[in-house]
């Protein structure tokens, strides 16, 4: 829920207390008001009758009126205790048809020495008309709040919220590499200057820490090499000297073995990290069907030896914009695995479109999470000797160019996909 | 023939030059930049090991330098680095190979005796072992004269095994050699077998002797000895 909504909801839960008491009072108030009106009204119109009567002397005048409205009748005599009374009655009306509510003004008067019973009557508005329209008032009033509300909020997300939106996109798309620290705008509200600010900074220190972390691996495995070709090259020459035992050439030979294990992960580290990194910029147009018939030629005899039975359904030409040598190692890394971690005999089938790349090979059967094994050393049987770094360049590759990728394990066929049109 | 090793790092230098002099190659050694081009200004060689990554500079910088010279001298390349750009680097200004580190001393036997086939002999050269003739150019294996028929990768390795013979070559070694360094070999000594038991079966229905000895548990080792 956007912070915006949250507030209105809340903003509009009181609003609606306030409306509803806001309601009640209006009721109350416009009751008194009513009141008040009719009871003058009424005393006006005893005023000008008496006048009336006192004019004429006839009762001829009042029959012009309603006798709901005024009813005059001649009394013998004035009680003592004469005083007006206000009530409210209900009276069956003629023209509407049924009983309506009405206030009476009842007195007695005494004119031209004729004495009168004198009844003014007013109809009072209907309780019920009146919660009515009180309802509907608030009710489109609350209606035109809410939209004004609306509005007015929208208006604010748009122009108010927009650094902070900007914000949020310069740090989603954020990648630490060559391009330098973060720089954002400022903006005249504070609180988002102190949050830029703090990105800003927050981004400078990374990439400082970074770029150490980058040096050093590349040094490190750099150095790493020379010592490794030393050794790997005294094994081979003592592999190489007479009157060893068939023991001590075991001993040689699983130490270099050893030794050639170490410097291929080194390399393969290296390779991850460079493209971690993002240190391969070049970006060229490359057929990736024309890499994969390569490799498929250079390992055709690993392929027959093991019974694989190849298909190839190239619907359409699948062209490349990327780094040539990340293009090589993504799909010899690909078509390696599939014939590596097949079954004997097994399928390989493999289809590309213009935009997509599917490859699917038999494998041993797991239940395993597929994806998994895009994590670095993560193996299907820990007692291979794979360095279990494969997948990982894969995805690393893939993710560089941002190329959807997934890997699914059904039975005991595994299928890889790499969607390159995204990119 | 003769070559000139240049390397900063002695023990790697001390490697190179008692192995490829145990080859019956001369051998001479340099270790700064400096010390290579005055050698290179001095002698004639056959082919040159250059490190690229030398104290005082780029090892690329010897290739040019023989080319001013217009020798039929080759340049193998030796580099820490396995980097894409440095390989085509050496490559485009005229070096005959490329080999990173870690490398093996068979491979660079077997590179080197290539890029000598290629500067010296034009490609024509007969490898010759005994009654079996290779002819790396067009590929073609013949035993006492009479053509072997040999799938590419057999190829290689019957190449390989002359090239290096009497030595012992692990599995480890021969996968390298054969499919390079990306796949794991753990995973393909069934295919040497294989590989191994095809040429030999395909060698001695040719009629020629059986020189491949297997080292349990290391590898093999071609050998008339």
């Amino acid at each position: 829920m956007k912070l915006l909504n949250k507030t209105n909801t809340y903003f509009l839960g009181v609003s609606l207390i306030i409306f509803c008491l806001g309601g009640i009072l209006f009721y109350l108030l416009f009751q008194i008001i009513i009141d008040t009106d009719i009871n003058n009204k009424l005393h006006e119109r005893k005023t000008y009758n008496l006048k009336q009567l006192a004019l004429s002397d006839s009762l001829v005048f009042f029959q012009k009126y309603s006798a709901n409205m005024v009813s005059i009748r001649p009394i013998k005599a004035v009680p003592v205790n004469n005083k007006e009374t206000i009530s409210d009655t209900v009276i069956f009306d003629d023209v509407e048809g049924k009983p309506v509510h009405y206030r009476q003004l009842a007195f007695a008067a005494s004119i031209n020495n004729h004495k009168y019973f004198i009844q003014e009557r007013r109809a009072l508005v209907e309780q019920k008309d009146l919660i009515e329209g009180v309802i509907l008032l608030e009710g489109i009033l609350f209606v035109a709040f809410v939209a004004i509300l609306t509005a007015v909020n929208n208006q604010l997300s748009r122009s108010i919220w927009r650094p902070f939106y900007y914000i949020v996109e310069k740090i989603s798309n954020y990648k630490v590499d060559l391009a330098g620290n973060m720089v954002l705008p400022k903006d005249s509200i504070d609180e988002f200057n102190e949050l830029s600010d703090a990105i800003e900074k927050m981004s400078a220190k990374i990439n400082i820490e970074f770029n150490i972390q980058k040096e050093f691996i590349e040094n490190a495995s750099h150095e790493i090499q020379t010592p490794l070709t030393i050794v790997s090259n005294k094994l081979e020459m003592l592999l190489q000297t007479s009157q060893m035992s068939d023991e001590q050439l075991n001993l040689v030979n699983t130490a270099s073995v050893a030794i050639a294990r170490l410097s291929r992960l080194n390399e393969a580290l290296l390779i991850l990290s460079k493209i971690e990194n993002r240190q391969f910029h070049k970006v060229e147009k490359v057929c990736i069907n024309d890499l994969i018939d390569h490799r498929l030629a250079d390992l055709s005899d690993l392929i027959l030896i093991k019974s694989i039975s190849l298909q190839r359904n190239y619907r359409q030409v699948l062209n490349v914009a990327m780094h040539p040598y990340l293009a090589e190692m993504l799909l010899e890394n690909l078509v390696v695995n599939s014939i590596k971690h097949n079954t004997s005999p097994g399928t390989i089938q493999i289809a590309t479109d213009h935009h997509r790349l599917e490859m699917s090979n038999t494998g041993s059967q797991m239940q395993a999470n597929a994806e998994k094994f895009f994590r670095r050393f993560v193996k299907g049987n820990p007692n291979s000797q794979s360095l279990g770094l494969g997948l990982s360049i894969v995805k690393a590759i893939c993710e560089t160019y941002m190329f959807p990728l997934s890997y699914q394990i059904d039975q005991n066929i595994h299928r890889i996909r790499i969607d390159f049109l995204a990119a | 023939m003769k070559v000139l090793v240049v390397e900063d790092e002695q023990e790697l230098l001390n490697s190179l030059t008692s192995y490829l002099k145990s080859e019956g190659y001369v051998c001479e050694e340099a270790t700064s930049l400096q010390h290579g081009l005055e050698k290179i200004s001095l002698y004639n060689y056959d082919c040159i090991l250059a490190d690229l990554g030398l104290p005082d500079g780029n090892g690329l910088q010897l290739i040019e330098q023989l080319k001013t010279k217009s020798s039929g001298t080759g340049v193998l390349i030796l580099s820490a680095r396995n980097s894409l750009e440095d390989k085509i680097a050496g490559l485009d200004i005229g070096a005959d190979d490329y080999l990173t580190k870690p490398f093996s001393l068979s491979e660079l036997n077997a590179r080197l005796r290539s890029i000598l086939r290629r500067r010296k002999f034009q490609g024509t050269r007969i490898v010759e072992f005994r009654e079996i003739q290779v002819i790396p150019e067009t590929m073609e294996v013949f035993v006492h004269h009479r053509t072997v028929p040999v799938t590419r990768k057999e190829f290689d390795l019957l190449l390989y095994f002359i090239s290096n013979k009497n030595k012992v070559l692990s599995k480890e070694l021969i996968v390298e050699h054969l499919w390079g360094d990306y796949i794991d070999s753990a995973d393909t000594y069934d295919f040497i077998y294989a590989h191994v038991s095809n040429l030999r079966k395909k060698l001695a229905e040719s009629g020629a002797n059986d020189y491949v000895r297997s080292i349990y548990g290391v590898g093999y080792k071609f050998t008339d000895l």
